[in-house]
């Protein structure tokens, strides 16, 4: 198990690489001057020269990806934010524990509701507890996040005044965006969830529970959930994935200082070192994600687990017969 | 012999689909005592299954309605429902109370019975737990005990059902329905979906812990050769209904109805060396349809004008042999099946 781990941890580097060279390319082919914004629109031809030089932008694209890169390697520098001439690290070390809350608060919010929803609507499949579950599930996933958000904006903070409109200082200050970005989850995990459950509870294990005498919850729970669990998990995966890198309206509408304002900034600044030292994070970030929800699959079902235990096993036999030859 | 464990009272049972309703079973009726097999045979389709799942109360819900009729189990009906929804709360629990414990079922596909996610012997400590008031350890000790009975070492208790072989994980179903002792065990084709050699294992099995414990055994297949060696009643269902019932020797020596002839000429014999195993033409009527006639009428070799006029009853044509055809009718003036099938030679 570690030496996949370790394996996985090494994959990520190419995955990295590939990101980068992509926002490279981008970066040569969009439109737009970084140095309009340092330097502004009106400043004369030889300052912007000047500054273009000193930041290397004339530069072949190919130089500038490999001397970055160098950079990364060697010094795990990424380089200064064009808007404030800070590090981008420090300055995305500062703001990506904001996003990492916002994600997984979210996402535990979102799984709290959609689980019971999508079990109660499978066990009660076309009843009236389905049917509502169902549109409450497409309401969540259809609605414009930024308008649900304003509406809430609009009711909570401005006429009951219950909860701060934005700013994270107080936990109340998360309640809106955690909730915002959690309930437009709801809708997907709950109908995977659901489809999943209405796939096991057919199963003859289920029956077998069943004729054992046991109550009917502890059959849903016990002998079906876990059952049920690998697509959701799946699901789960790509919208922490997603959630990472761009809870960006939530993150704008709340005015939360994390990782999407932070790149959405920075994308309409033309600061390619921030845009550059995001993209790694997050890239990074996604990757670690999918390893974790890699090996949850294998904690949750013993047959994955005894596949991933055999495939060892021939690789490892495989090693020793080439050794002996 | 001594009291009846397990009583089938007039059973209808329909499955209400959108497309309509289908007779599953019409007015099936019968009894076990203490140690005694019934073996209930019949093609796919006809019922058997449905009749297992009515007596554990199983039923795939909202479809399968009983209609009419009663299971008693040790003289409690199980099927009594109210519209009262303390009342059918309390049925509810007796019967949860009941299965696992009273009377326990051995399902058809033992790939698919164990839970693939939970070690196997959770799943048989399990339902020792739930009807014992045992502590873990207790039941552990106990479900491992039973794998032994079943011939599989209590140390692979710990392994889930994906490390046992089919034969192994069937065996693994058995001690699992046979962990409380129950009074009825009912088995829906346990040995269909394993190879020759493990069957016979399985049976011998299922014959001694049978023994062992005094169980009643309603045996469900669609194998002649298992009811040969298995049970001591039998009953022949078709398209829901009970043609022909009585001892196996009844059945065997002395087959009535003519269905019954028809899946014993359908045999392959040791002694005639034929090309081709005899089949009987056509399929079973549709359950959605059923004839207000013979349901066997379109595919007996010995019908008659008779057959068409009426349904015939359950008649017994010997003490404890019971056929249901028109042919076996006291005064009803249809010739025997065997001059019927003459008459319908020499029409044709």
């Amino acid at each position: 198990m570690f030496k996949y781990i370790i394996k996985r941890l090494l994959w990520m580097i190419p995955v990295v690489l590939g990101v980068l060279s992509i926002v490279f390319i981008l970066s040569e082919i969009t439109s737009g001057d970084p140095v309009d914004a340092i330097v502004g629109y009106d400043a004369p031809i030889e300052v912007r020269e000047a500054k273009r030089e000193e930041l290397g932008l004339n530069d072949p694209v190919a130089v500038r990806f490999i001397s970055y890169i160098v950079k990364v390697v060697t010094r795990g520098d990424l380089g200064e934010s064009y808007a404030t001439g800070r590090p981008v690290l420090d300055e995305l070390l500062a703001r990506f524990p904001n996003t990492l809350i916002l994600t997984f608060a979210s996402v535990i919010v979102a799984l709290i509701i959609a689980i019971p929803l999508g079990l109660l609507s499978a066990v009660k499949q076309y009843s009236v507890i389905d049917n509502a579950s169902m549109a409450f599930a497409l309401f969540g996933v259809s609605i414009p996040q930024f308008w649900f958000a304003l509406l809430t904006l609009l009711l909570f903070s401005v006429k009951l005044r219950w909860l701060p409109a934005s700013g994270i200082d107080r936990l109340a200050g998360w309640v809106l965006p955690v909730a915002m970005v959690g309930i437009a989850n709801v809708g997907n995990i709950a109908r995977t969830a659901r489809s999943s459950m209405l796939e096991v509870v057919r199963q003859d294990y289920i029956r077998t529970a069943r004729a054992k005498g046991q109550k009917e919850i502890i059959v849903v729970v016990v002998h079906g959930l876990r059952n049920a669990l690998i697509p959701v998990i799946a699901n789960v995966g790509n919208t922490i994935g997603v959630s990472l890198g761009g809870a960006i309206i939530a993150e704008s509408i709340f005015s939360i200082s994390g990782v999407g304002q932070y790149m959405l900034l920075a994308i309409n600044q033309r600061n390619w070192p921030s845009i550059q030292g995001g993209i790694v994070l997050l890239a990074l970030a996604f990757s670690v994600t999918m390893l974790v929800m890699d090996l949850l699959y294998t904690a949750i079902d013993p047959r994955l687990r005894a596949e991933f235990k055999a495939k060892n096993k021939i690789r490892a036999k495989k090693n020793s017969d080439g050794e002996a030859a | 012999m001594s009291e009846k464990v397990l009583e089938v009272k007039n059973l209808i049972v329909h499955y209400e689909t959108q497309d309509g309703v289908a007779e599953a079973v019409n007015d099936v009726s019968f009894s076990i005592s203490a140690g005694e097999t019934l073996g209930l045979v019949g093609e796919t389709g006809a019922g058997k299954t449905t009749i297992a799942l009515t007596i554990m109360g199983l039923l795939p819900k909202p479809a399968g309605c009983v209609i009419s009729g009663e299971v008693l189990i040790d003289g409690r009906n199980i099927t009594e429902t109210s519209r009262n929804r303390a009342k059918q709360r309390k049925n509810d629990r007796m019967m949860r109370r009941l299965r696992g414990n009273d009377v326990s079922m051995i399902f058809q596909d033992p790939m698919s019975a164990l839970n693939p996610v939970m070690r196997v012997g959770d799943q048989i400590s399990e339902v020792i737990r739930l009807h014992s008031s045992a502590s873990r350890a207790v039941a552990t000790q106990k479900a491992m005990e039973m794998m032994e009975l079943v011939g599989i070492p209590g140390v692979r208790f710990k392994d889930y059902p994906h490390e046992f072989s089919g034969g192994m994980k069937q065996r693994i179903v058995i001690a699992m329905a046979l962990a409380c002792n129950p009074r009825v065990l009912i088995a829906d084709e346990p040995t269909t979906a394993l190879d020759v050699t493990i069957q016979a294992q399985v049976l011998e099995l299922m014959n001694d812990l049978k023994r062992q414990f005094n169980t009643s055994l309603l045996m469900i297949t669609h194998d002649l050769g298992v009811v040969a060696e298995m049970c001591d009643k039998c009953a022949v269902i078709y398209a829901g209904q009970m043609v022909e019932h009585g001892t196996v020797e009844h059945i065997f020596n002395n087959a009535q109805h003519p269905y019954t002839q028809a899946l014993f000429s359908a045999l392959p014999s040791l002694d005639k060396d034929v090309d081709r195993l005899k089949s009987i033409s056509g399929l079973m009527s549709d359950p959605m349809d059923l004839p207000p006639y013979c349901t066997f009428y379109e595919r007996c070799d010995a019908r008659c004008h008779r057959c068409m006029e009426l349904d015939p009853p359950l008649t017994e044509s010997e003490p404890g042999h019971f056929v249901k055809c028109v042919h076996f009718m006291k005064d009803n003036g249809a010739p025997s099946p065997k001059e019927g099938a003459a008459a319908a030679e020499a029409s044709l």
